[in-house]
């Protein structure tokens, strides 16, 4: 496989994929694979996303959004997230993930439904800058931050099923990438709002604080990754993860849970 | 946002630029008029037309000229190309309309494409030795998707499909059960294509009946 295959463009998704398993990237990002399966969770969060931008887009167009029409985005969004040919639901069901994410949804409102945001899914581009020696990598880097505030700041809506701890802050790559972007456009603020799956959901607000030591970390991490990648070495990365990896099928021969389950 | 294209790989030929003693100096790259045409199919062309302006004579140097136009997604573009006894192979000397037409076609696909490579249609029997030409061993590819006909559905057409659903006022299994019933295959199954046609659709027929559901899914 050669390297002129890749995107034009690296991403933080691309970069923490590659980190966690280099042929899982392949399979994603070199070979264009479909995912074996989708996870309810990564439906869920899709779902809450677009229905708390539609209801700011919703702001941005000079209309007044109604919590009641916001749920039934949702429900949509949420629908088209689980049209999949294969939905791996674990202990969740439509129903249970369908409450799930209504109260997701009216936590984040009611807490956050008056940001007052101008901008949705705004797009950055910047360059990945090794620090070390001043070498530009060949493929830029790309994101887009979710919510863009009238003063300029930028929050970040995520979903999980935990809080993040203070290193999950500070080596997450997607955080890395977020709050480097908010230096290199001039000193931005950059705040994460995670809505945390807990069985009383909660939301966990972080600032991301943008200093050159950790805006230094990420580039000489990305650099370094980006390397790796125009290598066009993709080797697996065995472990627990793989459980629950989309390409199991394609890179083991079987879907471990599965395999797991038969033996148990 | 830049768009994400590919120059399909086997299109793609290098030639190797000799000097006066046949010594390969360099080598250039040209993109096949076959090439052209399927990454314009790929991108959504939709009509091409080509026109005659001069017929060959013994006033003109038996020189040809076609102006093509070609129309698609991405706007109209057009180009001229000519052909005379000299700048075609012997092969074709007898066949200079037609050679003229392709090589028009082949301009307005490269703008229309965005491929900065010259067709190698467009050369003349002079500027290459027929016997260098080969397929390119490598070629700096931007993106390699595959033909949309063949993709699976988006998640971004999922959304949108589902939000037209509901700016119809229809939700949850009905949903589902209607987008099935316009794609003529389920939405999990549904191609990248099929999607895009069904999105048209719709939104055509708000345009028509605009009154069909309120903003809620817009």
């Amino acid at each position: 496989m050669q390297p002129s295959d890749l995107p034009a463009h690296t991403s933080a998704s691309q970069l923490s994929c590659y980190a966690s398993c280099p042929r899982k990237f392949e399979y994603r990002y070199v070979l264009q694979r479909e995912p074996e399966y989708r996870s309810t969770g990564l439906a869920l969060g899709t779902a809450v996303h677009g229905a708390v931008a539609w209801w700011f887009e919703e702001g941005i167009a000079g209309r007044v959004p109604a919590l009641g029409q916001a749920l039934k985005v949702l429900r949509a969004d949420l629908s088209a997230a689980l049209a999949y040919p294969n939905v791996r639901w674990r202990q969740d069901t439509p129903a249970s993930l369908l409450a799930d994410a209504e109260s997701l949804l009216r936590l984040f409102l009611e807490q956050h439904g008056q940001l007052p945001v101008v901008e949705t899914e705004v797009r950055f581009d910047m360059p990945i800058v090794d620090p070390t020696n001043g070498e530009t990598m060949p493929r830029p880097c790309i994101g887009y931050f979710d919510l863009e505030l009238s003063n300029g700041n930028i929050v970040e809506l995520k979903t999980a099923a935990k809080s993040y701890s203070a290193t999950d802050l500070r080596v997450n790559l997607q955080f890395g990438a977020y709050r480097t972007a908010a230096r290199y456009f001039g000193d931005i603020d950059v705040e994460v709002l995670a809505l945390i799956k807990t069985k009383t959901p909660r939301v966990q607000h972080v600032a991301l604080h943008a200093t050159r030591e950790l805006a230094t970390w990420f580039m000489q991490a990305a650099s370094a990754i980006e390397r790796g990648i125009a290598t066009g070495v993709y080797p697996p990365s065995p472990g627990p993860m793989c459980a629950s990896c989309e390409y199991a099928g394609a890179c083991l021969g079987v879907q471990v849970e599965a395999a797991d389950a038969e033996a148990a | 946002m830049t768009k994400d294209r590919s120059i399909p790989q086997e299109f793609v030929i290098t030639i190797p630029m000799r000097d006066e003693h046949g010594a390969v100096v360099g080598e250039k790259q040209f993109i096949a008029y076959a090439g052209l045409l399927a990454l314009a199919h790929d991108i959504g062309v939709e009509q091409i037309h080509s026109t005659l302006l001069q017929v060959p004579t013994d006033n003109n140097g038996m020189t040809a000229i076609v102006r093509a136009v070609v129309q698609g997604k991405r706007g109209t573009y057009s180009g001229l190309g000519d052909a005379s006894p000299q700048s075609v192979n012997r092969k074709v000397a007898r066949h200079l309309i037609r050679v003229a037409e392709t090589r028009a076609k082949a301009r307005a696909l490269r703008d229309f494409t965005n491929v900065g490579l010259v067709a190698l249609e467009e050369l003349g029997d002079d500027e290459y030795d027929t016997r260098d030409v080969r397929p390119s061993a490598h070629i700096v590819r931007i993106h390699a998707p595959a033909r949309t006909a063949t993709q699976p559905i988006t998640d971004a057409q999922r959304r949108a499909l589902f939000r037209k659903a509901l700016a119809r006022g229809i939700e949850g299994n009905d949903a589902s059960a209607y987008l099935t019933r316009r794609l003529g295959t389920a939405v999990e199954r549904a191609t990248k294509e099929q999607a895009s046609k069904l999105l048209d659709d719709l939104t055509r027929e708000e345009r028509v009946a605009p009154n069909g559901g309120g903003h809620a899914a817009e």
